[in-house]
């Protein structure tokens, strides 16, 4: 359904307009006192408006491709962040989180959005797959601006949020792999497949799994575990982002 | 037997097995979309008979060493999960102690899975035209008919799905539509609509699937989301 009668350069206007908005709202979030504050939160209503509007024009879940996947995944990374700046008392974590979810908002400018869908995408699992997946990603993102939150100041306790942090997202990321396999299972009989992309996304679990584990060991604790924290991330930005443009992960069959 | 139980359920012993598995999978990524011709066929056979099959160390020891890994961490996560749970038991938080060994049962289903799957699974994809008969794995008897598309604009396919005729014995038994996220379960067998060709004549590509670690995989799916709920409801009601 389109939206607005508009020319392909209307529409890509109307696209560029409608992340910048949320993400300069983002980034006067960084002003002292409530009005950052306010700010900050016009910026998460605009950026909801922006994915339901977007909705609206395609008819569907605005998740299936990189576009609507990061922007949806910088709109969870502004809750957390937001959970953890007025539940938490992490009132300086902006500094950190602001101009990174800012720079995702400015990243998903940079793929082009595509209206149509394949039928294999037409499935509720793959929606949960994708859904769980970009909140464990704002988990890890989160998590990570949490780590240099503690790297750059030392207090333990923010270590130790940065911990629940990860273990939250690595939980959340667990579900969307289980329903992703129950999706690639219903669409194709099988599901593992020998490629770049799984082996990468295998790959970062098994990295949190190694994070989680190695949190406990003495001698691991504190510094070390708060840059595995934020190596982890490196690590999942790379299985998304690195994984078939530096390492290919060639279309296969399926 | 005492060396090898520490040994098993020491934290750095799971820290290095992630660790050389997480080295393993980086090489196999590196490996695989270099030498995509011999590993074409990798995803259509189950793969321990692919592996005895293909032959070539050289280019499948990651493959190998990370299955090697997996069958080690999974000694570890039966190790830590008895001793998880002897201890978990005598404490107040009952759900925040024993979600984790929870996620662990999951994660050892999960495995059992892929073994399965890997080494007595069945696999094939055939095409089959319209009109035409066609008999798979020497049991399944299937007739195609009706094979309809949908395009958009620029012509591309947006949707597909075809009738088949299920035969026993030369007798039809069922009829049913299949259409791609629509599999049509058999006895043991799934059938899942590959893609669609409608030049020179209309025809459908099926994956016929029997796999029995599918179930076992799911199972530790559920388990492996159970826990991790309950150790957040667990972390939470603290």
């Amino acid at each position: 359904m389109a939206l607005f009668e508009l020319s392909e350069e209307g529409r890509s206007l109307l696209t560029i307009f409608l992340i910048l908005i949320p993400t300069a709202l983002y980034i006067m979030g960084l002003m002292e006192g409530k009005k950052g504050y306010w700010l900050f939160l016009s910026g998460i209503f605009f950026h909801i408006l922006s994915i339901v509007l977007r909705g609206v024009e395609i008819g569907r879940i605005p998740l299936t491709e990189k576009h609507d996947n990061i922007s949806f995944m910088a709109l969870v990374m502004a809750f957390v962040y937001w959970y953890f700046y007025s539940r938490q008392g992490l009132k300086n974590l902006g500094i950190v989180a602001l101009p990174l979810l800012s720079i995702f908002m400015f990243v998903s400018l940079a793929f082009k959005p595509i209206n149509t869908i394949s039928p294999f995408l037409k499935s509720p699992w793959f929606y949960l797959h994708i859904f769980f997946y970009f909140i464990g990603y704002a988990f890890f993102g989160i998590s990570a601006c949490i780590g240099v939150y503690y790297l750059l100041n030392g207090k333990g306790e923010y270590e130790l949020l940065q911990y629940k942090g990860i273990i939250h997202g690595w939980i959340v990321f667990s579900i969307s792999l289980v329903a992703g396999s129950i999706w690639f299972f219903v669409a194709y009989g099988t599901y593992w497949l020998w490629t770049s992309k799984e082996l990468w996304t295998t790959l970062v679990w098994f990295y949190y799994g190694l994070y989680l584990h190695a949190r406990f060991i003495r001698g691991l604790r504190g510094r070390p575990a708060a840059v595995l924290g934020i190596l982890g991330f490196a690590v999942a930005l790379f299985a998304y982002f690195g994984v078939g443009t530096v390492i290919p992960s060639p279309p296969t069959q399926f | 037997m005492k060396a090898i139980a520490r040994f098993f359920l020491s934290l750095k012993t799971a820290f290095w097995l992630f660790f050389v598995f997480i080295v393993f999978a980086f090489i196999g990524s590196v490996v695989l979309p270099n030498n995509l011709a011999f590993f074409s066929g990798i995803d259509d056979t189950p793969l321990f008979r692919w592996l005895s099959d293909s032959g070539n160390l050289k280019l499948t020891w990651w493959i190998y060493a990370m299955i090697l890994m997996l069958a080690l961490l999974a000694v570890s996560t039966i190790f830590c999960t008895i001793d998880g749970t002897i201890k978990g038991l005598n404490s107040r938080n009952l759900i925040l102690k024993l979600s984790p060994q929870v996620m662990h049962l999951g994660v050892l289903f999960i495995m059992l899975g892929h073994l399965l799957t890997a080494s007595i699974g069945f696999k094939t994809d055939m095409r089959i035209k319209e009109g035409e008969k066609k008999v798979v794995a020497g049991e399944i008897e299937l007739y195609l008919e009706d094979v309809k598309v949908q395009t958009d604009k620029q012509g591309y396919y947006t949707d597909w799905e075809a009738k088949l005729w299920w035969f026993e014995n030369g007798e039809k038994v069922k009829e049913e539509v299949l259409r791609p996220v629509h599999p049509l379960y058999f006895g043991q067998f799934g059938l899942y609509f590959k893609s669609v060709s409608i030049e020179p004549e209309p025809s459908a590509l099926i994956r016929v699937c029997r796999d029995p670690g599918a179930l076992w995989a799911l199972i530790g799916g559920v388990f492996l989301s159970i826990g991790g709920l309950g150790f957040v409801y667990g972390r939470f009601s603290a």
